[in-house]
């Protein structure tokens, strides 16, 4: 159960043909947290605390999910300004969480050089937030109707030059894995998912995405800030793997997401409005009145949906959280039906999922 | 299930193992030119990034940390109005507050003010809701100890002996009588 | 020094069955205390300060100054490690595997012309029985945790050691490696200068094999992935991987070696310089030092120019073990072994 080879606390159950995996069966809820349960016994405060321990490698697009769900029950908006902040925060925890899943799959492969790098890279956002909010991974700043923060002039330039360094450096991670003979050739036709499976599994979000479907909730129904600041649609094209999805088309289209990201930040910077808002806090105990309301975000996975409901009092009644890794949880018998044994822990890692996220 | 990753490549006629040879070899050469520069140092990204912690001279101190890093919590009792509303917002639940009615009518006796440390989380409720702002988080982020007790954070003035109370009754009578 | 060694052995022991042996087993252990232990040291310690320097960080530098004794260190840490142990093994004999795999390929070193362990029929000894030896001791293991998988896993792990063996001997005997190979050998073949200082293209036409099956098989063992092992999915104890890293990062050194030997002129200058500056090729206790510096380069170098590319996993390179070069590497040996016996006897 604990084996270095998986990504997380999870038991398989594996039969073989020799070499070859012939059927498989995954058992998860090693890790259970318990945070429905804890969202429901504690006062609407605590929401977007545990909200944000969710995936805790990219924390905030749970506290978003869950905030925004909070205002579609109590029905007020978050203004403009700080839609711009949060949209900004969502890309950040969106480039780092690619970093962090790229770092961890050129490890797996043992190029230990990019992983390094890109961890070095990834340090500069946890940096930025620690900066803004007090906290690296789990900021815990998103509040109901705006954020519990105050974003300085400064703050906003840091982002826009740590966007821009990365950018120039890219490419050398491109020479380093993407365009590396031995990465591709050892990732290429491995866990290879058709466009068929994945429409049947109903898959969305990157898997899709590294097929050639176009899966992209911030495209679809825009939320946010991406009203105004549209995100490309980046699918993977046919050449990169005709048969559907493999390892190396979902690292490819996770490179170009980053690329993509950091281009919308220098958009989001450069158009976010100066003055802002105050800040908003708990201060005052928070009563929701009755009624329910459902928010979706687009995580680096998929799409992350909360379902919230109230009898208004101070603390819910109801929560339901739905999570990308959950779906993706289903898709692995189903990846790793006739691979090679030696290729399971660079297909699971390759695949991208967060056991914390399936026990929740 | 004859398939071997290995014998592709000498099945494939020569022209394309050619291709396959120079195209390696060049992709090969290209990814040594990302990872040769470090060895020189050249340029601001290329610098050692390890801090050798707890090491001064080549790592960051408390002092470093940003200003709203959330480290250790510390209750200025002087400014504690003694509200509870940290304690009630706590999600878990690691603050004991006992209030006693103080020498003073408006201001309260903070007596016992007890913060377990091990059960903190680090989430910032507590003093976002502290309207004095005597709660907040310093930047020692060291909490190590190796008896459970040492973790409770004590804060406390201490409480009212019967003793005491009798002395400030007796101050506030004399002060009463001279007016 | 060694022929000076039995020569004593012979003038006081007479010819007991024990003399040979006893001093081949002595010299050895001196060569690896004297010699390979602390170059495998450095060796290792340099590459770990090369790594992280590529990688942008800072290498060991907490133990010793700037972290000199790290590899003492790591075998001392990894010796106390306490793992899971099946109840029927020992630790002292699982250590002792380490040792006598060193021994096994000891003798096969280039070295110099008096540092020379091949110069005996026991070496052939060595090289086959040692790995038999290791693989049953890791059979007996995984057996007595009676929970092993099936038998093509002990197969493909007894494997990765009769190839590293027979490879070793397959080179030795096939390229003629200027140590003056067993004396059978030797008696077949005469002492041919380096050509430009590189000892290829010996005893056609199995020595233009042995080349290619060196870089096949032995290079290979540079590209295992650092990491984590499992026999049977169990994580290794502390014991298991130290032995491990040892055996490991021993065979690397010793194939750098071997390539020092077969491909840049072994304990020779390059370019034949030795007969224009004789000096060096006469002082014969500064060779050892000379295939040492040689081979130190050249692992190092191999060691950088495998950063920025994917290493196998050991569990695809057993999976090529044992189906193509077992049985590749047996041909090559018995191969040899006929066309010098056909050559001498015909």
């Amino acid at each position: 159960m604990l084996d270095p080879r998986l990504p997380g606390p999870m038991e398989m159950n594996l039969t073989f043909e020799g070499d070859w995996v012939q059927t498989s069966t995954v058992d998860f809820g090693f890790t259970t947290r318990n945070l429905e349960n804890k969202i429901q016994k504690a006062r609407w405060d605590a929401g977007p605390l545990f909200a944000s321990k969710i995936d805790p490698e990219a924390g905030f697009f749970g506290e978003q999910a869950f905030v925004m769900a909070l205002e579609n029950v109590m029905g007020i908006t978050c203004d403009p300004s700080t839609e711009f902040v949060r949209t900004i925060f969502s890309e950040l925890s969106r480039v780092s969480a690619h970093l962090r899943s790229v770092a961890y799959l050129s490890r797996v492969v043992s190029i230990d050089t990019a992983f390094h790098y890109l961890l070095r890279e990834r340090e500069k956002i946890l940096d930025l937030f620690e900066l803004a909010t007090g906290s690296r991974f789990t900021c815990n700043i998103c509040r109901p109707g705006g954020m519990n923060l105050e974003v300085t002039q400064g703050f906003l330039e840091r982002v826009l030059f740590f966007s821009e360094n990365l950018l120039k450096s890219l490419p050398e991670y491109h020479l380093l894995l993407t365009e590396n003979r031995s990465f591709k050739k050892r990732t290429q036709n491995k866990g290879v998912l058709s466009v068929a499976e994945i429409n049947e599994l109903g898959l969305n979000g990157l898997i899709p995405r590294s097929a050639g479907v176009v899966s992209d909730l911030r495209i679809s129904k825009p939320y946010s800030a991406y009203r105004e600041v549209k995100p490309t649609s980046v699918i993977c094209p046919e050449s990169i793997c005709p048969q559907g999805s493999d390892t190396y088309s979902r690292f490819w289209i996770k490179m170009v997401e980053i690329q993509d990201s950091l281009e919308l930040l220098i958009q989001l910077v450069e158009k976010s409005p100066r003055q802002q808002e105050k800040r908003v806090t708990f201060l005052q105990d928070l009563l929701v009145h009755s009624g329910s309301g459902m928010a979706e975000v687009e995580t680096q996975r998929g799409v992350l949906k909360v379902e919230v409901s109230s009898r208004g009092e101070s603390t819910p009644l109801t929560i339901k959280i739905n999570t990308p890794s959950q779906l993706i949880a289903k898709a692995i018998p189903v990846v790793l039906k006739n691979t090679r044994e030696e290729d399971l822990s660079l297909i699971l890692q390759g695949l991208d999922f967060s056991v914390l996220e399936i026990d929740l | 299930m004859d398939k071997s990753p290995s014998m592709s490549f000498w099945r494939a006629d020569a022209k394309k193992a050619k291709q396959e040879l120079f195209s390696s070899i060049f992709a090969y050469v290209s990814s040594l030119k990302v990872v040769i520069p470090y060895f020189f140092g050249i340029g601001e990204h290329r610098k050692v990034v390890t801090e050798q912690y707890p090491d001064p001279v080549s790592s960051r101190t408390e002092e470093d940390l940003p200003a709203k890093t959330r480290g250790r919590l510390e209750n200025d009792i002087d400014l504690c109005t003694g509200c509870g509303v940290c304690a009630e917002r706590c999600p878990a639940q690691c603050i004991q507050l006992k209030v006693e009615p103080g020498p003073e009518p408006e201001k309260k006796w903070v007596s016992v003010f007890n913060i377990d440390l091990s059960r903190c989380f680090y989430c910032g409720l507590c003093t976002e809701v502290c309207e004095p702002t005597s709660l907040t988080h310093i930047k020692k982020f060291t909490t190590a100890e190796d008896d459970k007790e040492l973790f409770i954070a004590k804060f406390g003035r201490g409480e009212i002996t019967f003793e005491q109370r009798q002395k400030w009754n007796k101050i506030k009578q004399q002060e009463e009588g001279m007016w | 020094m060694i022929s000076n060694w039995l020569e004593f052995t012979k003038n006081n022991f007479g010819t007991a069955f024990w003399a040979e042996p006893l001093t081949m087993v002595l010299m050895t252990t001196a060569l690896l205390l004297c010699v390979y232990a602390p170059y495998f040291a450095i060796n290792y310690y340099v590459k770990s300060k090369w790594l992280a320097d590529a990688q942008a960080r800072v290498g060991p530098s907490r133990s010793g100054k700037n972290g000199f004794l790290q590899p003492l260190v790591n075998v001392l840490k990894l010796n106390q490690k306490h793992g899971y142990q099946p109840p029927d093994t020992t630790v002292g004999l699982l250590s002792i595997v380490s040792i006598i795999i060193i021994f096994s390929l000891a003798p096969s070193m280039p070295l110099s012309q008096n540092l020379l362990l091949i110069d005996s029929d026991y070496s052939l000894l060595y090289g086959v029985l040692v790995p038999i030896l290791y693989g049953l001791i890791l059979f007996w293991i995984a057996q007595s945790r009676k929970d092993y998988r099936d038998f093509t896993t002990h197969m493909r792990w007894l494997s990765l050691l009769f190839v590293s063996s027979f490879c070793m001997l397959a080179v030795a005997l096939m390229a003629g490696i200027n140590t003056g190979s067993l004396s059978w050998v030797a008696q077949v073949q005469s002492q041919e200068a380096d050509f430009l200082g590189l000892g290829i293209f010996r005893n056609p036409p199995f020595g233009l094999v042995a080349p290619v099956i060196y870089t096949v098989v032995g290079v290979n063992l540079f590209f295992v992935r650092e990491g984590y092992l499992f026999l049977e999915n169990k994580i290794w104890s502390g014991v298991e991987l130290m032995i491990f890293n040892l055996t490991r990062a021993f065979l690397e050194t010793v194939f750098s070696i071997t390539a020092v030997g077969l491909f840049f002129g072994g304990w020779n200058l390059p370019f034949g310089l030795e007969s224009i500056i004789p000096a060096v090729g006469m002082v014969t206790s500064l060779q050892v030092i000379w295939v040492l510096l040689k081979s130190f380069l050249f692992y190092q170098t191999v060691q950088l120019l495998l950063q920025p590319v994917s290493k196998m996993d050991v569990e695809q390179l057993l999976a090529l073990y044992w189906k193509y070069t077992v049985p590749a590497s047996l041909c090559c040996l018995l191969g040899t072994g006929g066309y010098i016996w056909i050559k001498a006897h015909l």
